[in-house]
């Protein structure tokens, strides 16, 4: 277990961040932490960096104990913060800003820049390794800051909203270098986020956090299925009479609109398109609904996660 | 590879060589800037060069109370105003380490480095401090070798060596303690009580300016408890003919050394394990 906290809490003057946070995270895996701004998802990560003391509660990371040996445990994990500019030197290029922190983090000689041209290989910025920061893309910034994450090979990796701030092309990119760094490297990812599609699209497990509580966990279908309603499929029929696909067990309206609510959405959309081919008849229009983790929040909190 | 602790903790030259790195990055932004070289250049020269005139100005009048240091009273105050200046980027230097990092939010990124903030601390005043005696020795050169002080130095290397680097390790400590301030009392903004005060109880008791043999009792007594007063009395013995041995005062500086160091270190970590418990290192609470 790289993460064991139990019962954490943390609070700034009168206003509790964090209150009674549970939880574990096993080697390899790709954790997800959810929730609006001010959820208390930074905070969390601060603590479990081992950069803030909580005021209660306490486990390991690494086998170290947070509270009582945080510096062994700030000395052995990466976090990238949400901006990208943070720790990026202006006054160096892209090369050198990894360089700088490859001496930081105790490499020397040919080792280092071995592994500073692996890290610029793994992240594609071997061809604007002399390039001064300010001259590149946001994008490209984002990923030399999580380079600069990957350069001490510590197992376990913290990105703080590592897609804000980037265009769609942008934020694409980093959810696949992401997926890639956890599935080739075997590094563990905790990422903070506070897009659904994001959280569903990279992680296995995902921790849905309000106001300083965890408020549910599980893999993204058990979240949806804690909604407890069904996804929507609803499309628009051809060249068939409305009885007849009454009769063959749809809900159909004179228009020939029929309507279909499932929990598998994909299935029974194919289940539907098969069946009107084999009637004779065609689609016009398709549009399905699934349920999403912006629902699951919904239901949980009554409240959207961009509130 | 062994991950980025073990490697610091297994080899000690490692950490030299972060704190080489943060000293090589403070170049870097200067020799970005070379306008900032040129100007502070200008800047070392013209201070140092009007306390010389000023000197030279009530020169007559001052000698009398030089004697103890050796030399005159000119180059009584341009060894004052080159060391102090020199002591004051010792003094400042870790404070506005703290303070540069924290406002550029760079400072929690080294706190996750392996003795990261340390690292940063120590390069930072290397840079300073190397950068601030350069400069001033380039102008102690400069008024010297063009006759400005009136006099022949009877140099003592090896004394003038250890009272200057025991003189900036006091000092350092000095500024180490202040810069805790800025977590442990949050002054964010402007300069902390401690290093604001030695500044100018420095300047007026510990023999920059004005002889301490001019002072009156009460006043020599507070420059008795500043490490400053014993580095600039024994520089100057080590510098001038006719000065005192630098022996006694060598002494005394490197019990502040020893004191102001330990209790500086004491109290940055001190000051971190209590912006820890608060909002951390890169928050304004």
């Amino acid at each position: 277990m790289l993460i064991d906290v139990k019962g954490l809490r943390k609070a700034y003057g009168a206003k509790t961040v964090l209150d009674g946070i549970d939880l574990q995270v096993t080697e390899g895996e790709m954790l997800g932490l959810l929730g609006p701004n001010g959820a208390g998802k930074t905070t969390l990560i601060k603590v479990l960096c081992g950069l803030l003391v909580p005021d209660a509660g306490g486990g390991t990371v690494l086998g170290y104990d947070l509270v009582q040996r945080p510096s062994e445990v700030r000395s052995r994990v990466s976090l990238v913060a949400p901006t990208a500019d943070v720790g990026t030197d202006n006054n160096l290029t892209v090369r050198q800003n990894l360089d700088f922190w490859a001496v930081v983090y105790g490499l020397r000689g040919r080792q280092r820049t071995a592994r500073v041209d692996a890290v610029l290989e793994l992240v594609d910025l071997r061809d604007a390794q002399d390039a001064w920061p300010m001259h590149i893309s946001a994008g490209m910034r984002q990923r030399l800051a999580i380079a600069r994450g990957l350069l001490a090979e510590n197992k376990l990796l913290f990105l703080d909203e590592p897609t804000i701030k980037l265009d769609v092309e942008g934020a694409r990119r980093i959810r696949q270098f992401v997926r890639d760094v956890n599935q080739c490297s075997g590094v563990t990812i905790l990422l903070t986020t506070h897009l659904m599609f994001e959280a569903e699209e990279l992680c296995r497990r995902i921790l849905v956090l309000d106001r300083g509580r965890i408020v549910a966990a599980g893999t993204p279908a058990e979240l949806k299925q804690m909604v407890g309603r069904e996804g929507r499929i609803e499309a628009v029929v051809e060249g068939l009479d409305p009885d007849r696909l009454r009769a063959a067990g749809y809900d159909c309206d004179e228009g020939g609109t029929v309507r279909v609510t499932t929990r598998a959405i994909d299935a029974e959309t194919t289940r539907l398109l098969d069946r009107v081919a084999e009637l004779g008849g065609r689609i016009r229009s398709l549009h399905t609904q699934e349920v999403t983790l912006e629902d699951v929040f919904f239901h949980l909190t009554g409240r959207g996660l961009e509130a | 590879m062994s991950p980025a602790f073990e490697r610091i903790q297994q080899r000690p030259r490692s950490f030299l060589s972060a704190v080489l790195a943060f000293a090589w990055l403070e170049y870097r932004a200067l020799r970005h800037y070379p306008a900032n070289l040129v100007l502070s250049v200008i800047q070392g020269l013209v201070k140092t060069g009007s306390w010389f005139f000023i000197a030279r100005f009530i020169s007559g009048a001052a000698d009398r109370y030089v004697t103890q240091s050796g030399g005159n009273y000119v180059s009584f105050v341009i060894t004052g105003v080159v060391f102090y200046e020199a002591g004051a980027a010792a003094l400042n230097s870790p404070l506005s380490a703290i303070s540069t990092a924290f406002w550029e939010k760079r400072l929690e990124g080294y706190h996750l480095t392996p003795r990261g903030i340390w690292a940063y601390i120590l390069g930072r005043f290397l840079w300073q401090w190397g950068y601030a005696t350069a400069l001033q020795a380039t102008v102690l050169v400069l008024i010297a070798s063009l006759g400005g002080l009136g006099l022949a130095f009877h140099v003592q290397p090896g004394m003038a060596l250890l009272a200057y680097l025991l003189f900036v390790a006091a000092v350092f400590g000095i500024g180490l303690m202040g810069s805790s301030l800025f977590f442990l009392l949050e002054v964010k903004q402007g300069r902390e009580p401690v290093s604001w005060l030695v500044d100018y109880a420095v300047r007026i008791t510990s023999g920059v300016y004005i002889p301490v043999a001019a002072l009156p009792a009460w006043l020599r007594g507070l420059g008795a408890i500043l490490p400053h007063t014993y580095g600039l009395h024994a520089l100057r013995g080590a510098l001038f003919p006719g000065g005192a041995a630098p022996g006694p005062d060598l002494a005394i500086l490197a019990a502040f050394a020893c004191a102001t160091l330990a209790g500086g270190v004491v109290s940055v970590q001190a000051a971190i394990r209590r912006a820890e418990r608060q909002g951390g290192v890169g928050v304004v609470v």
